[in-house]
């Protein structure tokens, strides 16, 4: 979405126009989800995180001032309640949903071969789970959300610099935990 | 993802314990340079970097793949009702933009309001302004206040889990009647009784699938038969005033550390246990506690062995409603504390029955039935019930023990996480 298509939906928004909003909805729902569905590991969870993310755009659409995408200011916007919702989360002396597995969906395919894939995934789900929050973060809004460097750092309020530096230390870390897996092909 | 195999076998390569890039640093931006996010000079020395060192090339290529395959992980989607239901939470009408209304606020002709704020600016208007507000308050708000009072008259006469909330502490013991359901004590006219269904096993939430809120019935509706019939109508659940009350039943075999989870759980959703009322079963009433867990014939400190079979507890909690939880989504937490016993999920007894007590000699009341031609409450927007959106719920937990489940220590799986 071009700079100018962000402005005037944004402007859409805050006139009140409700297709407007759907629109938006249309584009980020799912991206939005699935970064709750990360930090709450929970479906139910996820869905009111989602939900309050998106009231709290709808509340301040007005404070977004075309700088960057709007796409970054949601994600902006998305960390922080998620951010929040891990921080309460840590508080909390008894917790319900760690360790609950991301549901994965496979589509019809060789059941041995699903079935590795469904092994590997799992694993693979386990090695970012054990990485640090901030090596994590960055995983998930580099690797898994597709944001670009600049779009986390501006995400993360951080350098660019420090989301590489992240990124590459949590690729290493990642080479560690997986060390039990290993790639076909490149062993020479 | 399929570049990805299991090293079952014999290991063809320890990927861990690669010989280490001499270049320190040009390894460091590997990652960078996968993703593309080098630029100019930085890529070219570091492509041909990369073409003479093996344990960089490598990396780069265990990177890449990575990359690739992690894409794949996130495939969750949303379910359709989560669109709707953020649709149907955002104010109504939407907010317009306050810029453009100020400007023609002070392009209004006459200058009316900017005169008032001229006016405002000296002391004794301002003081003579706020003298007026303070009046006209006071004026407008006796209304309410004596509205107030006569919430407060009738919250005395309440109805459901508030008159057992309001019951006077002492000698208030839940029964469990051989139908298994549970009486509540209650103040004198105190009506109503909740069902729970549980008729939902799977998935993660199975003891709150569905549930009906009976209403009071009449006002002085304190005998046995006020209760409706299994066959008659029931009145619309609004008749419950502000505070819905329901109930869960959670099967659990430790209810000392059930109830701890359920305080832990109550803190994060906004509300606190008001009152915790023992739930004996008639085999075992004789030898009941009073209120707090505390027998009557024994020390007052020596707490009921809660480990006993039938034994169980009834918690009067509150819980905070806000707009993106709400009432079922709250049970639907409360609910899904079963899951830290997941040995007594298929253990749980029948539909259990909650209904205040209409006088504490009137003996069992008996159970009022679900009414099938009630459709139950369940998830989504379409099939929300009638009832009243409150701030805050009154939910009765009956935490117990079931008596057919052998006395087994906890073993590490059904272990409570602290």
């Amino acid at each position: 979405m071009a700079k100018g298509d962000d402005c005037l939906l944004a402007q859409r928004i805050l006139q009140g126009d409700r297709k407007a909003f759907e629109e938006l909805l249309d584009t980020f729902e799912t991206r939005v989800y699935r970064l709750a569905l990360r930090f709450t590991g929970d479906v139910l969870d996820a869905e009111d995180l989602t939900q309050e993310i998106f009231l709290a755009v709808h509340a301040s659409i007005s404070r977004f001032r075309g700088d960057a995408a709007l796409g970054t200011w949601i994600y902006r916007v998305a960390m922080n309640r998620c951010l929040e919702f891990r921080r309460k989360r840590r508080l909390e002396t008894v917790s319900y949903e760690e360790g609950l597995p991301v549901d994965i969906e496979f589509s019809q395919e060789d059941p041995v071969h699903a079935v590795e894939r469904r092994q590997l995934a799992e694993k693979v789900e386990a090695a970012i789970s054990r990485l640090s929050p901030a090596h994590r973060d960055v995983v998930v809004l580099h690797e898994l959300q597709g944001l670009t460097y600049q779009e986390v750092a501006t995400v993360l309020n951080v350098p660019v610099g420090t989301v590489k530096s992240r990124l590459f230390n949590a690729f290493r870390r990642l080479r560690e935990l997986l060390g039990g897996y290993i790639y076909e092909g490149t062993a020479t | 993802m399929s570049s990805l195999g299991r090293n079952d076998g014999a290991p063809r390569h320890d990927h861990t314990a690669l010989a280490p890039c001499r270049s320190g640093l040009f390894s460091s931006r590997l990652k960078a340079l996968v993703d593309g996010e080098l630029t100019g000079l930085s890529t070219w020395l570091l492509r041909r970097h990369v073409a003479r060192c093996s344990a960089c090339r490598e990396e780069m290529q265990w990177m890449n793949r990575l990359h690739g395959d992690m894409k794949e992980l996130e495939r969750a989607t949303p379910r359709p009702q989560l669109r709707a239901r953020i649709l149907a939470s955002l104010p109504d009408p939407l907010p317009t933009t306050p810029g453009p209304q100020a400007v023609v606020w002070r392009t209004v002709p006459g200058q009316l309001q900017p005169a008032v704020a001229t006016w405002l600016r000296k002391p004794r208007y301002a003081l003579g302004a706020a003298f007026f507000a303070l009046t006209a308050c006071m004026v407008f708000a006796a209304p309410l206040l004596r509205g107030h009072r006569r919430a407060g008259e009738t919250y005395g006469k309440a109805t459901g889990l508030q008159a057992a909330v309001q019951a006077p502490v002492r000698n208030q013991t839940a029964r469990v009647a051989p139908d298994r359901s549970v009486v509540l004590p209650g103040s004198t006219g105190s009506t109503g009784s909740i069902q729970v269904d549980q008729s939902s096993r799977g998935g993660r939430s199975p003891d709150v699938s569905s549930w009906n809120v009976v209403p009071p019935v009449g006002g002085a509706a304190t005998t046995p038969s006020s209760v409706p019939d299994r066959g008659s109508p029931q009145p619309s659940a609004q008749g419950m005033g502000s505070e819905p009350s329901v109930g869960l039943a959670l099967a659990t075999n430790d209810v000392a550390k059930a109830t701890r989870v359920v305080e832990a759980r109550l803190h994060r959703l906004g509300g606190s246990v008001l009152r915790r009322i023992p739930a004996v079963e008639p085999a075992a009433e004789s030898a009941a506690g009073s209120v707090d867990g505390r027998a009557p014939g024994r020390s007052p400190a020596s707490p009921i062995d809660w480990r006993r079979p039938s034994e169980g507890v009834v918690l009067l909690c509150s819980a905070k409603l806000t707009r993106t939880r709400s009432l079922e989504r709250t049970l639907r937490r409360l609910g899904a504390l079963n899951r830290f016993d997941p040995s007594l999920r298929d253990a749980a007894p029948n539909i259990p029955t909650i209904q205040p007590l209409a006088s504490p000699d009137a003996g069992v009341a008996p159970a009022a039935a679900p009414d099938p031609s009630k459709p139950a409450l369940r998830e989504g927007p379409d099939r929300s019930p009638a009832l009243p959106a409150p701030e805050t719920v009154t939910v009765a937990l009956w935490v117990h023990r079931p008596a057919s489940v052998k006395t087994t220590p906890p073993g590490p799986g059904s272990e409570l996480p602290h």
